[in-house]
């Protein structure tokens, strides 16, 4: 993706993450956060959770996957932020989405700002922002 | 920034503390980043294709870049003495939740770095009733860098913390 080819308003193309109780268990382990809340349904609901639930770490590499594979490989991530606002649980599907907010050039690198999403059936469950640099077609 | 005449003593005291997490127990590898790859279906092959990493102007494969606290957990086993952490200073209100995470990316990640963390309060809200109960906004600063000395990766997060039990907001 070039930064020329970016309008405001674009949308990127959204990706989605259906959750089991083993991709829970995956993301604790790959994301080394062994709070039982995330891997372990007894634990979570004795602590007036629902289910165990996605962590905090995963949401970050769900967002970072949804930027990059619009984004690119001669793209690079400035900055990234999120609100948790619900959980996800076994038995949803995630679905992250991105929207072109802002084109701007900070200290000559060539920015895009987007405003990020995770909805499951249930509604909206984290909002986010986040700025990537993009390569310029005429400097390749 | 709020009025920090607000805050006791013993929370305002606290800000600027520091707590070092030193070096990773082990170095950044493909496997670590493999197996994240496989817990969010992340196909991107920067992450696994040094041949790939290289034709985009890398030195090689390169991690994601929220991976950076995975080079910084401490070992599952065998036990160890925990490293104190600048949240044991929140001695009232040991309960936690995070909602809100801010990161900024300073250099790539690459298979074969060796990081270490650093973390500090930056800030203390006054006290709070939410719908878990009555706290405070810590605000931690966790900074990462690398076998070089160079900044990687800065996180930024306010945990409410907070005591089960105490008043709640309605």
């Amino acid at each position: 993706m070039f930064f020329e080819d970016v309008n405001v308003g674009d949308k990127l193309p959204s990706i989605s993450l259906e959750l089991t109780v083993t991709k829970l268990v995956l993301q604790a382990c790959a994301t080394r956060d062994l709070y039982p809340v995330h891997h372990d349904r007894d634990y979570a609901r004795a602590n007036g959770a629902r289910d165990m639930f996605v962590n905090t770490s995963a949401y970050g590499g769900f967002f970072n996957r949804l930027i990059a594979d619009w984004a690119g490989p001669q793209s690079r991530l400035k900055s990234i932020s999120y609100n948790m606002l619900e959980m996800n649980y076994p038995g949803d599907t995630m679905t992250a989405s991105g929207t072109v907010a802002k084109k701007h050039t900070d200290n000559g690198e060539k920015c895009i700002d987007l405003e990020l999403a995770i909805s499951n059936h249930r509604g909206l469950t984290t909002t986010g922002k986040a700025c990537v640099v993009l390569p310029e077609k005429g400097k390749m | 920034m709020q009025n920090k005449d607000e805050l006791p003593e013993e929370m305002k005291s606290i800000i600027g503390s520091e707590a070092d997490l030193g070096w990773g127990i082990d170095m950044v590898c493909k496997p670590a980043v493999r197996y994240w790859c496989e817990a969010l279906e992340d196909g991107n092959p920067l992450y696994y294709d040094e041949g790939f990493a290289m034709a985009n102007g890398y030195a090689g494969v390169i991690a994601p870049p929220t991976m950076a606290p995975v080079f910084i957990r401490p070992a599952l086993w065998p036990p160890q003495q925990e490293k104190p952490r600048v949240s044991d200073k929140v001695r009232d209100f040991p309960d936690v939740v995070v909602q809100h995470n801010e990161w900024e990316f300073h250099i790539p990640i690459l298979v074969g770095d060796h990081l270490r963390s650093v973390e500090r309060i930056v800030d203390i809200s006054p006290v709070k009733k939410t719908r878990l109960g009555t706290g405070h906004f810590v605000t931690i600063q966790q900074l990462y860098y690398n076998q070089r000395d160079e900044l990687v990766a800065t996180r930024t997060s306010p945990r409410f913390h907070y005591k089960k039990g105490s008043p709640r907001k309605e």
